[in-house]
């Protein structure tokens, strides 16, 4: 396979490597202001924003990773909450039961989903409809062992008593370092998938996600793609997973059942499809919003379905798209297509 | 003795299962679309056989049956004309469909919760408590309506697939819909048609499972373990959806009492994945078009 094959195939024709330069310096201009906004906005409004704002980075984290398999490579998964649960629950057993340090048990906990994840990628080597379908029944299972395996996981009751973040003996509990930590969480993570996006890998999700045949009959290994992918999107949201039990000081199979998959869903989807910057839109937004509607609780998960569906036929490539589709107008020019519709 | 109740009570729910299969098999030949909100139709047709109930408590069981499932197949009918079609008609993305089932299935569930509340309902008729003895073996009346239903419905359904020119037309559809078009099928008609019968039949099963435990705005999730009925016996197979739908009845009625019901749902699954490492297709795949 040569990558020049590769990239014909992810680039729509036309498109030109001075054009592909530009978006790439784009992007990285989204990376900096989106950033630059998530560094300055929660710190000057203080107090409780920095308490949301850490949890809309948890949940951007696990979109991003979610965005790179499903909006990217076109790999559903419907139970990725699950993955949230495992790195949550490795890290906290790690750090409880074992005493591991925070970092190392981070570390464990991203690879023991990203393993989890191969696990489910190899035992349901299966394409399209087969492959959504089992990600989902995986996903209650999981859950199902969370809540019932009750003498390792505490099951419905959770867990309480979570260990401070504890970085070279100095702790951190308070609001402040817990946004600090989840920024530096954030930003790598984004830098990460980032970079990926713009490799050789990257435009090998996006063929798979176009047309996954026409993909393997130019010679990109189809079969191993599909399982980094999903390698990837299941340690992004077992890295997110390890942050969500220190901040809500509890840890509960709640977090993590088939409802919050779909809310990841949601999130890429109203982000927009494709779109990393997208993604952590989608997390401001529902996670932002429920918070200040917490007097119609009842309608939230209502609401977030007439949102997807609204969103998904007045904005088809969601707030990213339209974002885009803005900047396009005021440039006055065709910018290139980057992300895939 | 407690076992052969134990394989009836897990055949007759796997009757349920295999009726909110059957719907998500029809739909999948018709259009080639997995519809997650099949489970979310059962919900419904419980839900409207419940008020059903409500408004007239002398009617016959029958009666409430056919009502909901009428009430459910005119719904049906216009959600697949104002949502899933147009999107279809646009050659829209696997995934941007599946999304936009598991949208309605939400706004169904929230919607119904709004309207018929957070708690789950009971229909109050006396066939909920009646049991009948057969053979020493005391047995809810409603299991008979069940298998009866079922029976009926695979006759029902083998006589249109094999009498009829609209159950011509749906065999054409699932087999090659470009041809079939050619051949001056109307590709909306069949998928009209194969939405209505879907939920009906998710109707029916939402009212036959009412008398046995409860109707509650959550339960589409009950229905989500019909896909994995669905799956197991070959998405798109009629045959194979009832035989997956029992599998799944019976594994884990069986496999709740050895290993402990909080896994049931579980079990299901793990039977799923089982089939599917074994055939990849299920078990009764034929040479039909793969989403």
């Amino acid at each position: 396979m040569s990558s020049s094959t590769a990239t014909s195939a992810a680039v729509p024709t036309g498109s030109t490597s001075l054009s592909l330069q530009r978006s790439r310096r784009t992007d990285w201009l989204v990376f900096l202001v989106v950033m630059a906004t998530f560094a300055l906005v929660p710190p000057l409004l203080g107090g409780f924003a920095l308490y949301i704002a850490t949890i809309v980075a948890i949940f951007a984290i696990a979109a991003l990773g979610l965005q790179i398999m499903v909006g990217l490579a076109g790999q559903l998964s419907l139970g990725h909450a699950a993955f949230l649960g495992v790195g949550a629950y490795t890290s906290v057993l790690l750090q409880k039961l074992y005493g591991v340090p925070f970092l190392a048990a981070v570390a464990i906990a991203t690879l023991a989903s990203a393993l989890v994840g191969l696990l489910m990628g190899q035992l349901v080597r299966l394409s399209g409809i087969y492959f959504k379908i089992a990600t989902f029944g995986f996903g209650i299972i999981v859950y199902q062992l969370l809540s019932n395996w009750s003498s390792v996981t505490g099951g419905h009751t959770g867990l309480i008593g979570i260990p401070p973040i504890r970085i070279l003996g100095t702790v951190f509990r308070d609001r402040l370092s817990m946004f600090i930590i989840a920024m530096i969480y954030l930003a790598v993570t984004y830098a990460l998938l980032l970079r990926l996006t713009h490799g050789r890998a990257g435009r090998a999700f996006r063929a798979l996600g176009q047309n996954e045949a026409a993909a393997q009959s130019i010679g990109i290994p189809a079969a191993s793609y599909k399982m980094a992918v999903i390698a990837i999107g299941c340690g992004a949201a077992g890295l997110a997973g390890t942050l969500l039990p220190h901040v809500y000081n509890f840890l509960n199979p709640e977090e993590f059942t088939w409802l919050q998959s779909l809310v990841l869903l949601i999130i890429i989807t109203v982000g927009g499809l494709g779109s990393l910057p997208g993604a952590i839109v989608g997390a401001v937004v529902l996670v932002v919003v429920p918070e200040y509607l917490r007097a119609f609780q009842e309608y939230k998960m209502l609401a977030y379905g007439v949102l997807l569906i609204v969103s998904m036929i007045f904005m088809p490539r969601g707030i990213a798209g339209i974002v885009q589709g803005l900047v396009t107008r005021i440039r006055g020019r065709h910018a290139p297509a980057e992300t895939p519709s | 003795m407690n076992a052969v109740i134990q394989i009836l009570s897990g055949l007759t729910i796997g009757c349920i299962y295999g009726l909110v299969a059957l719907g998500f098999s029809m739909i999948f030949r018709a259009m080639g679309l997995v519809n997650f909100a099949q489970g979310d139709i059962m919900m419904l047709g419980g839900f409207l056989g419940y008020t059903a109930l409500s408004i007239a408590p002398e009617l016959p069981f029958v009666f409430i049956l056919v009502i909901a499932m009428i009430a459910t197949g005119l719904f049906g009918f216009v959600i697949e004309r104002v949502a899933y079609r147009p999107a279809l008609k646009r050659n829209a993305d696997q995934i941007y469909l599946v999304l936009l089932t598991l949208g309605i299935g939400i706004v169904l569930a929230n919607a119904a919760r709004l309207f018929w509340g957070a708690n789950p309902v009971v229909y109050k008729i006396p066939l909920t408590f009646d049991i009948v003895h057969v053979g020493g073996y005391p047995l809810p009346r409603v299991y008979f309506y069940i298998v009866g239903f079922m029976t009926l419905t695979i006759i029902a359904l083998n006589l249109l697939f094999t009498k009829t020119w609209t159950g011509l037309a749906l065999r054409a559809v699932s087999q090659d819909p470009t041809t079939s078009r050619l051949m001056g099928i109307d590709p909306g008609r069949s998928s009209s048609v194969a939405f209505v019968i879907a939920s009906m039949l998710g109707a029916a099963a939402g009212v036959l499972y009412a008398p046995l435990f409860y109707v509650s705005f959550d339960m589409g999730a009950v229905g989500l373990k019909a896909f994995a009925a669905a799956i197991i016996g070959s998405l798109g197979s009629v045959f194979g959806a009832v035989v997956g739908g029992l599998i799944v009845g019976l594994a884990e009625t069986i496999g709740g009492q050895i290993i402990g019901t909080e896994f049931q749902d579980s079990i299901a699954f793990a039977v799923m994945i089982a089939v599917l490492l074994l055939r990849p297709q299920g078990l009764f795949a034929q040479n039909r078009r793969v989403a």
